[in-house]
């Protein structure tokens, strides 16, 4: 069953019952920790410069920055922001919790990312500037790794819990989806979210305000310190606030509207609150360079591997609907526990003999399996078959004690997904780093080092392999 | 601005089946008047460029021709082992100003000119700048479009002008918009396919590969961003040439259909078949029509759903399969089966009843 067809199913009937469906059970963000930081800028169209920013904390009124020339070098408008950014991240950290910045969509984030490439290094901006591009940096690194729990963009997180009776391009809009996620009674939902959609929800400025603040902004330029231009930088002000406004409704609308949406949050975080509270903590300490090197950038990859095998494994053992749709694909299997060999009660050795009736497994000899809530692990040792099921053989890591362990009879839920400890892959990459073998560090391919063995017909090997067998 | 040239091609290249997108080009129409004259009500979102993106990218043109196409002759030059320093730069719109139909047609005889010097063997400038082209999209004497790829540097190792597009949409280490990087890309094939015909008349058609060179902005400003880099259009090459054999089927039917006399398009439109997808959305201002048009069928769940489900399935159909309905043929069989699974997989299943709760 792939999941083309479980969103297809679900658009179906969300259309049908004219509102957004959850596809998951339980939220993959936790619960916001109080306070939480709002972000919603304003971007100049094709220049991805910020020409307003409305920030702070969700709770309250938003304050807001405006560029009056986003063009020019001088970002000194954004010193505000900089120094309420900064003051929320370090409080967080100083108080040992984890930030948690919402944007609204994903041009925002892009925009924040942006602003962390031009200013982190930048040698003419001022300390606090550059401070707040390290910072914007840091926080877009971060969303990139999967179920991380410090930015959450509004439209992904939608999209990962829920699907409307629209296409995947227009769920993209945020008003759209929250025409859909939250349906207004007496109002036309489809007419709705098409009204919704012609409002633009990109960081940008709807047209008839762009235009008029490009003209806006010639009279600037041209007129000097002239009352025309006073009244025009006066207008660019109030279009700009007014936008930057209503970007960071729709933003407080989002989060309400999620919280509100029905997910349930009683399931286990922690894993993921400490890994990306760690992860944040780091980079947000010492300014590291970005990895550039193969045993860093290696580095980075198993991390976000590892993010991803987190992810998978808390939301399977939390989510009922992640967990049935696992089943389907045989990552997770049921089964009746049909014989036990533990020559010694509460210790290893202990071997499980169990059977399934299932019919996808993405079981082998030598896949680690554990039960759902986590309190027996082990490895498979064989698979055999039965009548019209399938013994699984299961060498018992964790878990032997007469307490825990499952009797005979009892049927008991197996994940075969796993976490990885990055222990192991944290000794490669130092060797790596420490053995600067021109193999992975350099450019050139090594010359061909003929080993001197006779040249040797494979197909004639094969062959004869095959007449032996 | 209406619906031809490069761009009527690019949007018959994402959506060929669309009839009534393909007439629009074939027409010339102008989008919102279109609307209005088929729907009867003012278009309501937006259309064009905006002022803010069209005088970013007339900056980024400017800043990438001054003293004599500078910042590009870096970029490009040893691209193609050509020494910045001593490029020679031809700058085609600084020698024909004009951008009338007289200016076209002027600097296209100054472009052929260099071509036939190119065919001869005699020197040709290393950067042609705003050069012009054509592109014939039918038999008819009328019919082609001028096409002026932004520039175009000479590949001395092939002896033949590459295709070269600056846009001013930033790009980081290659990575850009997915849509604005495909747009660009087929602008490019466009021109592509126009320098080919014009090689072709020179008898070399065979040295122009399917090949462009872009030229984007920095998150820094109005400097190329580093790599420039060459790229293979092969898939963006068929699908124009796709695009141009649908408009030449296209023109014979539309002028059987209008009986050869001048029937408004706006009059026939509704004859005419259309084709909404994905692509439509942010593209065609006929899209909220189209979507009307659609209806209640899997297009309006999107490409995937369209093309799991079948373009033109009845959702409300498939909802009374999920409901318990008997299925009338075998392909609603399969159908309520395969979607059954995975409502169950939703837990959105009664198990008693084995249909949708």
């Amino acid at each position: 069953m792939n999941t083309l067809a479980i969103d297809i199913v679900a658009r179906i009937l969300a259309r049908q019952r004219r509102r957004a469906i959850p596809i998951r059970a339980t939220s993959a963000l936790s619960p916001d920790p109080e306070p939480v930081f709002g972000i919603a800028p304003i971007q100049v169209v094709a220049e991805h410069r910020v020409q307003a920013i409305a920030y702070g904390l969700l709770s309250s009124q938003p304050r807001i920055v405006i560029s009056e020339n986003p063009l020019s070098r001088e970002v000194s408008c954004l010193e505000p922001f900089a120094r309420d950014l900064n003051s929320y991240l370090m409080t967080a950290l100083r108080e040992g919790r984890m930030p948690r910045i919402w944007l609204p969509h994903a041009q925002a984030l892009k925009s924040i990312e942006l602003l962390g490439h031009r200013y982190r290094y930048n040698k003419q901006a001022s300390e606090l500037i550059r401070r707040m591009g390290w910072q914007c940096w840091e926080l877009a690194q971060e969303s990139t790794f999967e179920s991380q729990q410090v930015v959450a963009v509004a439209t992904q997180i939608f999209a990962k819990h829920f699907v409307t009776g629209q296409s995947p391009v227009e769920d993209m809009h945020l008003g759209a989806f929250l025409a859909w996620l939250c349906p207004t009674i007496g109002v036309d939902l489809v007419q709705e979210s098409e009204r919704r959609a012609l409002q633009p929800a990109a960081a940008m400025l709807e047209r008839a305000d762009d235009d008029r603040i490009e003209s806006l902004r010639k009279v600037v330029k041209t007129e000097g310190v002239s009352p025309r231009s006073q009244a025009a930088k006066r207008e660019i002000e109030t279009i700009l606030t007014r936008a930057a406004r209503n970007e960071w409704s729709l933003l407080v609308e989002a989060q309400n509207a999620y919280w509100n949406s029905g997910l349930s949050t009683d399931r286990n975080y922690e894993p993921l609150i400490a890994e990306s509270n760690y992860r944040i903590r780091i980079s947000l300490e010492k300014d590291f360079r970005s990895p550039s090197r193969p045993h860093s950038l290696s580095r980075r990859l198993a991390s976000y591997e590892h993010a991803v095998e987190i992810a998978e494994d808390m939301d399977i053992r939390a989510d009922e609907r992640i967990r049935e749709r696992e089943r389907r694909v045989g990552r997770v299997f049921n089964s009746t526990v049909v014989s036990i060999a533990q020559p010694k009660r509460n210790c290893k050795p202990c071997k499980i003999t169990l059977r399934t009736t299932q019919d996808v497994l993405r079981v082998r000899p030598g896949t680690e399996v554990s039960t759902i809530d986590g309190s027996v692990t082990g490895k498979v040792l064989s698979i055999e078959e039965d009548v019209d099921a399938q013994l699984i053989e299961i060498d018992v890591k964790t878990g032997v004690r007469a307490s825990t362990l499952p009797t005979i009879g009892n049927s008991v839920e197996w994940t075969t997904t796993s976490v990885f400890s990055p222990w192991v892959r944290n000794k490669v990459f130092t060797y790596l780093a420490e053995s600067t073998s021109p193999l992975i560090f350099g450019d050139a391919l090594p010359a061909s080092c003929p080993n001197g063995a006779e040249e040797m017909d494979l197909l004639e090997i094969a062959e004869n392999l095959r007449r032996q067998s | 601005m209406s619906l031809a040239g490069t761009r009527g091609l690019i949007r018959i290249s994402l959506n060929p089946e669309c009839e009534l997108q393909t007439a629009m080009v074939l027409d010339r129409v102008r989008e919102p008047e279109f609307y209005k004259e088929v729907t009867g009500e003012t278009f309501p979102g937006e259309y064009g460029e905006r002022v803010s993106a069209r005088r970013r990218g007339v900056m980024f043109e400017n800043n990438l021709h001054k003293d004599n196409a500078a910042l590009l002759r870096q970029a490009l030059g040893p691209m193609f082992g050509l020494d910045p320093n001593n490029m020679r730069v031809r700058n085609l719109i600084e020698e024909v100003p004009e951008n009338d139909l007289a200016g076209r047609i002027k600097r296209l005889d100054l472009t052929r000119s260099i071509f036939r010097d190119l065919a001869e063997g005699r020197p040709v400038p290393d950067l042609l700048i705003q050069p012009q082209l054509q592109i014939i999209t039918g038999s008819g004497a009328n019919d082609f479009d001028h096409i002026a790829p932004d520039f175009m540097i000479f590949d001395p190792s092939a002896r033949v002008f590459v295709i070269g597009e600056e846009k001013s949409f930033i790009v980081r280490n290659g990575v850009g918009e997915p849509a604005d990087l495909d747009r660009t890309r087929r602008q490019a094939a466009v021109q592509v396919i126009a320098l080919r015909a014009e090689m072709a008349s020179l008898g070399i058609a065979e040295r122009v590969l399917n090949r462009a060179v872009f030229v984007f902005a920095s998150p820094h400003g109005l400097h190329p961003a580093r790599p420039v880099e060459e790229k293979n259009l092969d898939a963006e090459v068929f699908e124009v040439t796709r695009a141009l054999c649908v408009l030449a089927e296209s023109r014979e039917r539309l002028a059987n259909r209008r009986n050869h006399r001048t029937i408004p398009l706006p009059v026939i439109a509704n004859e005419l078949s259309t084709s909404f997808r994905d692509a439509c959305m942010g593209m065609c201002v006929m899209v909220s029509y189209c979507k009307a048009l659609a209806g209640d069928t899997a297009r309006v769940l999107g490409n995937s759903a369209a093309d799991l489900l079948g373009p033109d399935t009845d959702l409300t159909r498939v909802s009374e399969l999920l409901a318990g309905a008997s299925p009338t043929n075998t392909r609603e069989a399969m159908l309520a089966e395969y979607l059954l699974d995975a409502a169950r997989a939703l837990s959105f299943v009664d198990a008693s009843e084995g249909s949708i709760a």
